[in-house]
């Protein structure tokens, strides 16, 4: 039987013992798969909650008159199953492109903060002056959802 | 949503992007297009889900502008969570 390296509850190097095992296992959690799907398997490269527990969501921000809602926050989760299906392409996909279901949407380029993990006010992120939906295909997501909050 | 696999993106057409931001709280990406010319598709209070493998869009919907009922976003955080398999 392999003898437990764990140090002595309280002590110092137990502390950092503690604090080595929380940073590995936040790391397993948000594991993401392209293309997941809702029948997908077990979680790629980590599963839900290993280690800590999942985030509180928050609530969906009211649309006000003249102005629509904000995104709330979002739960924090386990790992999500990817698809073994997906390869994505090396380039964005051609046209022609379109805005219904099952239309290919274009490669739109915007500015402003990028904040792929949600963590802290998006403005607390650097300011990045071209984020496009190529960046978003790369990102090893496997999907997004995209808010037009104003007439485009 | 994001720790789920999936990503966000909330895309003001104009406007202050800090103002919009201290206003709903956002944490998620926040941008406006780099040419507010550009012709982008869909209108206000619109939300599409893109697979990112296939970037094609497998979901729309749109909100209401006066505010009734349940937010554009608000269904498609439920849709984007069942296709995470959440």
């Amino acid at each position: 039987m392999m003898r437990s390296r764990r140090p002595p509850p309280r002590s110092r190097a137990w502390l950092r013992w503690v604090r080595r095992a929380a940073v590995a296992s936040a790391l397993v959690v948000g594991a993401t798969g392209c293309g997941s799907s809702s029948n997908a398997g077990s979680a790629a490269g980590g599963s839900a909650g290993a280690g800590g527990s999942a985030g509180a969501a928050g609530s969906a921000g009211t649309a006000g008159t003249g102005g629509t809602a904000g995104i709330g926050g979002t739960a924090g989760a386990g790992g999500t199953g990817g698809s073994a299906a997906c390869t994505p392409a090396a380039s964005y996909p051609a046209g022609p492109y379109g805005e219904n279901v099952g239309d290919t949407i274009a490669d739109w380029h915007f500015q402003g903060y990028v904040n792929d993990t949600a963590q802290g006010l998006a403005n607390t992120h650097p300011y990045v002056n071209d984020y496009s939906m190529d960046d978003l295909r790369q990102s090893g997501r496997g999907y997004a959802l995209v808010h037009l909050s104003e007439d485009f | 949503m994001t720790d789920a696999g999936g990503a966000v993106v909330e895309s003001l057409h104009t406007g202050n992007l800090d103002a919009w931001i201290t206003a709903y709280s956002l944490s998620v990406t926040t941008v406006s297009p780099v040419d507010p010319n550009q012709q982008l598709i869909g209108e206000r209070e619109t939300v599409f889900i893109v697979d990112l493998c296939t970037m094609k869009i497998v979901y729309k919907t749109r909100g209401s502008l006066a505010g009734l009922g349940d937010s554009s976003v608000k269904t498609a955080i439920a849709k984007i969570l069942t296709l995470l398999g959440k």
